[in-house]
């Protein structure tokens, strides 16, 4: 009996180790072609016989714009977007879950229509109207294409609202109860209680937009403002690719993804609810 | 608004100070022209660059502003559409009759007929692409034609000394590779590689005007069973089939004895297998009724509504013309489209097919594109199964193909 | 006259909170009318044109519609992607689930677990479809496990190649994406398991509930705003599937177009073809399945699922 529970727990935790093993497999083997030589490259070896560190100093050397200015742009604008959601998702998520207001459902059917419509078809009509605004230049103003094509997710706002949904109406009524309007209830006890969702939103739009390379392709003009997405398109091309810079730019653009996610997911896990009133 | 502010300045600046302002006007002001291209592989960038610096050097007044798209055919419509179209831009031969039936492209006939620039030392194959009518969208760059490449290590193997001049060598070879389970030949199954062998069986894609289909005719349909039954024996194999992303690669690791692709395929193997690279030897496809082969051209194109079309016809007729585009093949990505520039060192094969007749290039139709996704949608699906009948299986392919093609 | 003071502040403490939800939502919702409302709105007047890059080019009525329902390969295009969205999405959930409950449990070493179980979903999908695309491959590391387990794959209906035959291609896809998306889907339950009660397990496990029943009737339904999430943005998303197919199937998504998909179809249309009116048609067309679809989980998920403060 003994020994079937702790074969079991073996079999358990053997698994989930397994498991982890494979989730890791990309990211060896962007690793570890990027410090391949080159005639090493198409070979399935996943040690190098002769690392080298060629790949890292083209990176760091030779691309146009500089690899300092591309991670600052994706640094910069990856910040920017998430703020933004976290402001506009969180308002308009408690709204739609938690306030009466006419026409609330209407526009809630809306926000869901927008997830409906591809990129692809919105793109031509997009640049046109950026065109018109004059944001499509060499100057910083062109960031601001960016950060209107990029500030509302759909998807974020449909997130926080359903979790605004899954927060028991108690803790709402307590603070009604002490007089508290909307603003105070949202600020006061949904915000905090939120946490878990933010760091959710936080962790995801981060990653998605520093691995973003459709928008910024087409309303980034100048390669001063260029992101780290642009850096890696330098060494592919139609008949070659220059594998090993590449995964080494993917290897250094994923840290930060995990940096965040590592930090993000503190404040997801571990958040009593409630804990505030509970006392 | 800040346009005209800056006249006004320079206009009072003027009047203020008359001798110094009529220094100012004597010095030539420099226009900055936009060039959009697509990525092709860092070196083909890195030759560019060098090639666009002559061109500065040689017209001080005029700067170009290089823009490398990541998606050529989104990022072109999205500008078109909003009348900032870039001043010059690479244009696909593949795709030129679909871009002018949407009358974005500037018709090049007047500026040709303005200026001394003569269209006589270019092979006319790679000017049909860009042709609609008397108008003339587009000056091909460069050419780039499909050649034989062969691997000496994996011929030895075979006992195998010279590249096949036939398609019936090819066949007598195949059996030995075979035997020495060698894949004779990596190639896609795409009607712009096997194409070729249609030319060279005496049919075609499409005839001289470009538009009227031959994939109909005697040659191709031989052609296209001789195809078909080469992947049936094996003689023949996909990239796919080999693991591999493209032929090159594939001829790369060893997986196949020959392979058939332009210049492009030197300095990838340069740079990614060297030791192949060194054991490869090339010579023109092997023949059946005649010589055959595809050759691919991109041309460089102006907007209607670029903003600086003089000169960006100074710069695309200097780049198209002697002596730009002898800078820009010295760097052995392509071949020239003009019989007067010298083919660069290391490319000889590549540069006598290029001038044969039998070189054909892209038809000239708006709706090419869906040709080319109906046959290789076909042709891919028919040799997936390895029971598949070769006469069965090209009868099915060129009747897709035909099918998609425009009445 | 208590009454009514208490009647008026009521009616003031409604109009207060309509004020504040329409101001939370007021610059969102500017944005989606002219980002994507408004297009939406322009792609169905345009697609009663033949419209090219530089405008109207003829009025077609309903033309383009017909013209995109007698295309075989459209067709095939709906296909692919209804097929794809109905395997992907209860995969990604269901693995989403599992490694949400599983991290979010006792277990030693949940914190490294949840970041491992993670790295699926941290890297750009072109990356890992590259990867993908090599893994899978005739002699990739796939086949090679196979082989290591007893099978014959040179001698498989398929000789082994996932992607690049029709007959698997899309599977090959489905099962990339249902890995790749797992991760993503984890952390959206695990925001939600945070927000439920501890203080309900509790009770149930006192009232000496097994651990499976609280499971299933206090967890489950607790989760159904998170599950009507998952689902519904899943699948919103999977019927947009458009960067692995063209990655693996190139834009003709071959072969036989097996990795032809609606997006795809409208990235063909609007840019090898310039048919803008045309491509929003098929857009228009890709809308309304989406939104039939979703309005017909909202019904199977019902209302607590979806319904908001009344």
């Amino acid at each position: 009996m003994i020994n079937m529970a702790k074969f079991r727990r073996y079999f358990f935790y053997g698994t989930l180790i397994a498991y982890s093993a494979f989730t890791i497999v990309p990211f060896l083997w962007s690793l570890s072609t990027s410090i391949k030589p080159q005639d090493e490259v198409y070979q399935s070896n996943l040690i190098p016989h002769n690392p080298t560190a060629r790949a890292y100093a083209t990176v760091f050397g030779k691309i146009q714009p500089n690899f300092p200015s591309l991670f600052a742009n994706s640094l910069f604008i990856a910040c920017v977007v998430v703020i933004l959601h976290l402001i506009f998702a969180s308002l308009a998520g408690y709204a739609f879950a938690r306030l009466r207001f006419p026409g609330r459902d209407v526009l809630f059917y809306l926000v869901l229509g927008s997830m409906m419509i591809p990129d692809q078809l919105r793109l031509v009509p997009i640049y046109q109207l950026m065109v018109k605004m004059g944001l499509i230049s060499d100057r910083p103003s062109n960031y601001l294409a960016i950060f209107l094509v990029k500030a509302i997710s759909a998807a974020d706002i449909f997130l926080m609202r359903q979790y605004f949904l899954t927060i028991p109406r108690e803790l709402e009524d307590a603070a009604k109860i002490d007089g508290a309007g909307p603003v105070q209830t949202f600020v006061r006890i949904m915000l905090p209680n939120a946490m878990p969702v933010m760091a959710t939103v936080a962790i995801l739009t981060f990653q998605g937009t520093w691995n973003d390379l459709f928008w910024p392709s087409i309303i980034l003009q100048s390669p001063n403002h260029w992101t780290l997405p642009f850096g890696i398109l330098q060494f592919k091309g139609q008949f070659s690719t220059d594998w090993p810079p590449i995964m080494a730019l993917v290897v250094l653009s994923t840290l930060p993804i995990l940096a965040t996610y590592i930090f993000g997911q503190r404040y997801i896990i571990n958040m009593q609810l409630g804990s505030s009133v509970k006392g | 608004m800040k346009h005209r502010l800056h006249v006004g300045a320079v206009l009072a600046a003027s009047i203020l100070i008359l001798p110094f302002a009529q220094a100012a006007q004597a010095a030539d002001p420099v226009t900055t022209i936009s060039l959009a291209t697509w990525g092709s592989s860092p070196s083909e960038t890195a030759a560019l660059k060098d090639a666009v610096a002559t061109f500065e050097a040689r017209y001080p007044t005029i700067k170009v502003d290089l823009i490398v798209d990541t998606d050529h055919g989104a990022q072109m419509a999205a500008k078109f559409a909003s009348h900032t179209p870039p001043d010059v831009f690479y244009l696909g031969a593949d795709v030129a009759q679909d871009w002018a039936s949407q009358g974005v492209l500037l018709d090049l006939m007047p500026s040709i007929a303005s200026t001394s620039f003569s269209l006589d030392a270019f092979n006319k194959s790679y000017l049909k692409p860009f042709q609609v009518g008397s108008a003339l969208y587009a000056l091909p760059k460069d050419a780039n034609p499909l050649v034989l490449e062969g691997n000496m290590t994996l011929m030895a193997k075979a006992g195998i000394k010279k590249l096949p001049k036939t398609t019936a060598e090819f066949d007598a070879q195949a059996k030995k590779f075979l035997k020495k389970k060698i894949t004779p030949m990596c190639v896609d199954a795409d009607i712009n590689r096997l194409g070729a062998y249609f030319v060279a069986f005496g049919g075609g894609i499409a005839d001289a005007s470009g538009k009227n289909s031959l994939l109909k005719s005697a040659g191709t349909k031989a052609a296209m069973n001789w195809v078909m039954n080469n992947y049936k024996t094996g003689a023949f194999r996909t990239p796919a089939q080999l693991s591999a992303g493209w032929a090159g690669e594939a001829f790369g690791k060893s997986k196949c004895a020959y392979t058939m692709e332009g210049a492009w395929l030197d300095p990838f193997l340069k740079d990614s297998f060297p030791d192949v690279s060194k054991v490869m030897i090339k010579a023109p496809l092997p023949k059946a009724k005649q010589a055959g082969s595809l050759a691919f051209t991109a041309g460089y194109a102006i907007g209607k509504e670029s903003a600086h079309p003089a000169q960006a016809w100074t710069f695309i007729s200097y780049m198209t013309g002697v002596r730009g585009m002898t800078v820009w093949t010295s760097y052995g990505v392509a071949l020239p489209s003009r019989s007067d520039v010298v083919t660069p060192l290391g490319y000889g094969v590549n540069g006598a097919v290029a001038k044969l007749a039998t070189t054909v290039t892209t038809p000239a139709f708006v709706g090419w594109g869906k040709v080319i996704d109906a046959f290789n949608n076909e042709a891919k699906k028919q040799i997936q199964d390895k029971k598949f009948v070769p006469a069965k299986a090209a009868a099915a392919v060129l009747a897709a193909a035909s099918a998609a093609w425009p009445a | 006259m208590a009454t009514s003071t208490i009647e008026r502040s009521k009616r003031k403490t409604k109009i207060q909170e309509a004020l504040v939800g329409w101001g939370f939502v007021s610059i969102p919702m500017g944005l989606f009318f002219v980002l994507s409302i408004g297009i939406f709105f322009y792609a169905i007047y345009i697609s009663t044109y033949n419209w090219g890059i530089m405008g109207p080019r003829g009025f077609l009525g309903i033309e383009n519609y017909t013209k995109a329902i007698h295309d075989p390969i459209f067709l095939k295009a709906i296909r692919n992607s209804i097929l794809y969205a109905a395997l992907v999405v209860p995969l990604q959930t269901m693995a989403g689930l599992i490694l949400a409950l599983l991290v979010n449990s006792k277990i030693k070493g949940s914190r490294f677990f949840r970041s491992s179980f993670y790295f699926p979903s941290v890297a750009s999908s072109a990356a890992i479809t590259t990867l993908f695309i090599f893994l899978m491959a005739p002699e990739g590391l796939f086949n090679k496990i196979l082989t290591f387990f007893g099978v014959d794959v040179p001698n498989l209906f398929n000789q082994g190649a996932w992607l690049s035959d029709s007959r698997t291609a899309l599977f090959s896809v489905i099962g990339l994406n249902a890995w790749t998306t797992s991760g993503t889907m984890m952390l959206f339950y695990l925001a939600n398991l945070q927000s439920i009660d501890g203080s309900y397990t509790e009770a149930a496990i006192m009232d000496g509930a097994s651990r499976r029943q609280v499971f299933w009737y206090i967890t489950m339904p607790l989760l159904k705003p998170a599950h009507f999430f998952v689902v519904t943005s899943g699948m919103i998303g999977a019927l947009q599937l458009y960067d692995q197919a063209i990655l693996a199937g190139g834009a003709d998504g071959s072969p036989d177009y097996s990795l032809m998909t609606m997006v795809l179809y409208i990235y063909n249309a609007c840019f090898r073809q310039f048919a803008f009116g045309y491509a929003s048609a098929i857009g228009v067309i890709l809308f309304i399945i989406i939104f039939s679809l979703t309005m017909f989980q909202k019904l199977i998920f019902g209302n607590d699922a979806w319904k908001a403060n009344d």
